[in-house]
């Protein structure tokens, strides 16, 4: 059963290989890359192992491997749908079936197979010393297994939570969850730099956490130190056993209780009774109603308090924490850009119906548009009084002005022009799409080029505004900015319309492919 | 077989008389419709004329191109050649003009399933340009009507089946269409809500409203409809009045004899419990 499943994970892998040569590509590139980088780590540690002592390097490198691993799938590689254990309800699996081929399987991709190279290096660290190398041979698999675990059982634990009604206000959590952990995290980079002392002293306590404990085991045998040692055993055993346990009983629940979850009721038309009475008005509302009531909007908006976290972090009072209100415009305008892709076949409606396919772009524009203004406004404010540069209140906001303006031209195009395979409504919004995700890159770095490209004289004016002080220079950059972001808006919208009047019917059968 | 077809097709009374002028009212014409997806051929070759003011019935085994032929009729799908008009407008030329004429009901496609029942006609009307008023005096209409008013306010996500078919029935019927095109919109529907909906679709065309549905079920279309396509492997085998094509015989008997290809259950004997 377990080869089966294994054999499923295969099949789904080259299924999506298959698909595309840009696919292709990206799982050489990745597969390439997990091995060479986990290949020099496993370098690094034999090499470093052979000169001196890296027993606080092993125990951090190994904490951060099982901390990336028990957190990252929830927030930023997205969970691996293969193994959705209410997909596989109806097969006779038992659990253990399931937990073993998921495991194994998970550790056959990219992810799993950088982990183990360079967990290879954490083993041969210990190379000059014998017994402390056994001790390695025991802990290192010890703690790969234990972030394996760790990543199966906090995505499995998190599924009911991310899905349906709910999954909104997780969204906002894992949020703010992530801006707290980024922010000190980058803090600590940014404030002390790494020396040996500050490694040594995150290894003294990373050791006595679930996360380390296991990779210190080849330092405490090094050293003699037996009660550390019985100590760190204790933790490194009973963290993968309670994983496990966890795990198990998360996979119960949703094995026996494959209800989805409600999404609840509405009143009467909501935001549809309050917008013009026409097309646009149409799809405004719906667009608005998305944006509150499906998670995977709110997902894409996450970034925009990340954003200016790592970008106060970052700057501190410096005139570098402008650059936020300006990311934020650029973050929701350019958030519309898979607004078809969402959408999924729901498209059709649009394609049946008699419209103008500038009432569909105009919609979805002045959806995220206003609220978009809104959170550029608020956050341009914040910077300038914080930096206090009031000064460069017209040049900052009227970048944000145009860059808001100019990113929604953008993406009213290329949301147009391809659609990419996205998470479908009401699958779980921190999914990976399995196929795409190359594609959707080339289109959001060619974006922003784009973007760059357009805005480079609002741009330029605006920093040696900054850099002079120069009030005048300031007005210059908002008036030539504004002028830009509205012609680019309105070009944007007019070809992507354009686009649409030819196109539309092939968009929708290739959303329906996905 | 072609010859066999092209009687039973020339038989059916719609094609143009040999003087050229039309017999009768087209509302949905399907001229050489055809669309391969890469090797595959979905539909060879399609021509159909729908009778204004008929109640048309598509039917074919499963993969006959049902609804490749349908996706192509409302816009939806865009065919490799041929020619589809929507009373007398030519679709892919003029899309918007016949676009607003059709009510559309497809199958296996999502819709935007976030907002409530009420909300999602009022919507499909509000896109069809209906005043806002309309739209939802009309959607409470349709609701009642459809046994839906007491999920008016529920997301349409939490619909069952058939209650999301009705409710696509619903949009489809909102704007108050020329013609409609539905495809399958009894599958998953319970037998007292079929029966409302038939009532409706047999008021909408004695009123002169022009209906497609496609189906494999043959009891029904018997019932329900006066005109009845057979479709199998991208092609129409025969067309005309529901007696021209069951020439006498169950509609059920004359289509397995047009399509073929009945499997006995030889092979299956192990499914045998006893």
């Amino acid at each position: 059963m377990v080869a089966q499943l294994l054999s499923l994970r295969w099949q789904v892998y080259l299924g999506t290989l298959r698909r595309s040569v840009w696919q292709t590509i990206g799982a050489v590139v990745a597969m390439l890359y997990a091995l060479s980088l986990g290949g020099l780590l496993a370098v690094a540690g034999l090499v470093g192992g052979l000169r001196s002592d890296l027993s606080a390097e092993v125990v951090v490198g190994g904490a951060i491997l099982v901390l990336v691993w028990t957190v990252g799938p929830l927030v930023a590689f997205g969970l691996d749908d293969t193994f959705d254990p209410r997909r596989l309800a109806p097969f006779p699996l038992s659990r253990r079936d399931l937990m073993v081929g998921s495991s194994v399987a998970t550790l056959l991709g990219p992810g799993g197979i950088f982990t183990v190279v360079a967990a290879l290096g954490l083993v041969l660290a210990w190379v000059t010393e014998p017994a402390a190398l056994l001790a390695a041979l025991v802990g290192v698999p010890l703690g790969v297994t234990t972030a394996v675990l760790g990543g199966r059982a906090t995505t499995t634990a998190a599924r009911p939570l991310v899905e349906g009604r709910r999954g909104r206000d997780l969204a906002v959590v894992v949020a703010v969850l992530l801006v707290s952990v980024v922010a000190p995290a980058i803090l600590l980079v940014d404030s002390i730099s790494i020396t040996p002392e500050t490694v040594a002293g995150t290894a003294a306590w990373a050791s006595w956490t679930p996360f380390g404990a296991a990779f210190a085991l080849p330092a405490d045998v090094a050293a003699g130190a037996w009660a550390a040692l019985a100590g760190h055993l204790v933790i490194a055993l009973a963290t993968p056993a309670l994983l496990v346990l966890w795990w198990r009983r998360s996979l119960t629940t949703q094995l026996t209780r494959p209800a989805r979850a409600s999404a609840g009721h509405g009143k009467g038309l909501g935001v549809l009774g309050r917008v013009p009475d026409s097309p646009v008005g149409a799809v405004l509302a719906r667009c608005l109603t998305y944006w509150v009531r499906d998670p995977r909007y709110a997902t894409s908006l996450i970034s925009v308090p990340v954003l200016v976290v790592i970008v106060a972090v970052l700057a501190g009072d410096g005139p570098w924490l402008l650059v936020a209100g300006p990311l934020v415009a650029w973050t929701c305008g350019w958030a519309i850009s898979v607004d078809i892709a969402l959408d999924s076949t729901a498209f059709w409606t649009h394609v049946a119906a008699p419209m103008r396919w500038t009432d569909d772009r105009w919609g979805r524009v002045v959806a995220i548009g206003v609220p978009g203004a809104l959170l550029t406004l608020v956050t341009t404010l914040w910077t300038l009084g914080r930096a206090d540069r009031w000064d460069m209140a017209p040049a900052l906001l009227g970048v944000g002005a145009a860059t808001l303006l100019a990113s929604l031209g953008l993406a009213s195009l290329v949301s147009a022009l391809v659609v990419f395979p996205v998470n479908q409504p009401g699958d779980n919004p921190f999914g990976a799409k399995q196929g795409g995700s190359m594609g959707m890159m080339l289109s959001q770095m060619l974006g922003t080029l784009a973007l760059a490209v357009v805005l480079a004289p609002a741009a330029v004016l605006t920093v040696l505004a900054i850099v002079r002080g120069s009030v005048a220079l300031g007005w210059a950059a908002a008036v030539v900015g504004i002028a830009l972001g509205v012609v680019v808006l309105l070009v944007g919208v007019r070809f992507g319309a354009r686009r649409l009047d030819a196109r539309a019917p092939e968009l929708l059968t290739r959303l329906a492919s996905f | 077989m072609s010859e066999a077809r092209a009687s039973v097709v020339s038989d059916d009374g719609m094609r143009p008389s040999p003087g050229g002028e039309l017999q009768m009212d087209v509302a949905l014409g399907l001229e050489g419709l055809r669309k391969t997806f890469g090797e595959k051929v979905a539909v060879e070759r399609v021509d159909l004329a729908v009778p204004a003011g008929s109640f048309f019935g598509l039917v074919g085994p499963n993969g006959a191109g049902k609804t490749t032929t349908l996706s192509m009729a409302t816009g939806l799908l865009r065919p490799d050649a041929g020619r589809v008009t929507v009373r007398g407008t030519d679709l892919w030329a003029d899309p918007v003009t016949a676009k607003s004429l059709l009510g559309v009901l497809p199958d296996g496609v999502r819709l935007f399933d976030r907002l409530t029942g009420l909300q999602l006609v009022v919507h499909a009307g509000m896109l069809h340009r209906l005043p806002r008023t309309t739209a939802r005096e009309r959607a409470e209409a349709l609701l009642r009507a459809l046994d839906l008013e007491a999920d008016a306010n529920t997301f349409v996500a939490d619909y069952s089946a058939g209650m999301t078919k009705k409710i696509a029935l619903a949009c489809a019927l909102v704007h108050a269409p020329r013609l409609l095109v539905l495809d399958e919109p009894f599958e998953a529907v319970d037998p007292v809500s079929a029966a409302s909906i038939r009532a409706i679709l047999a008021d909408y065309v004695g009123t002169g409203g022009t209906v497609v549905v496609s189906s494999h079920v043959m009891d029904l279309v018997e019932r329900m409809c006066d005109h009845v396509a057979v479709l199998a492997a991208g092609r129409v085998l025969a067309a005309g009045t529901v007696d021209e094509v069951r020439g006498g015989a169950s509609l059920e008997d004359r289509f397995v004899e047009l399509v073929g290809g009945r499997r006995s259950g030889e092979g299956l004997e192990w499914l045998h419990s006893s």
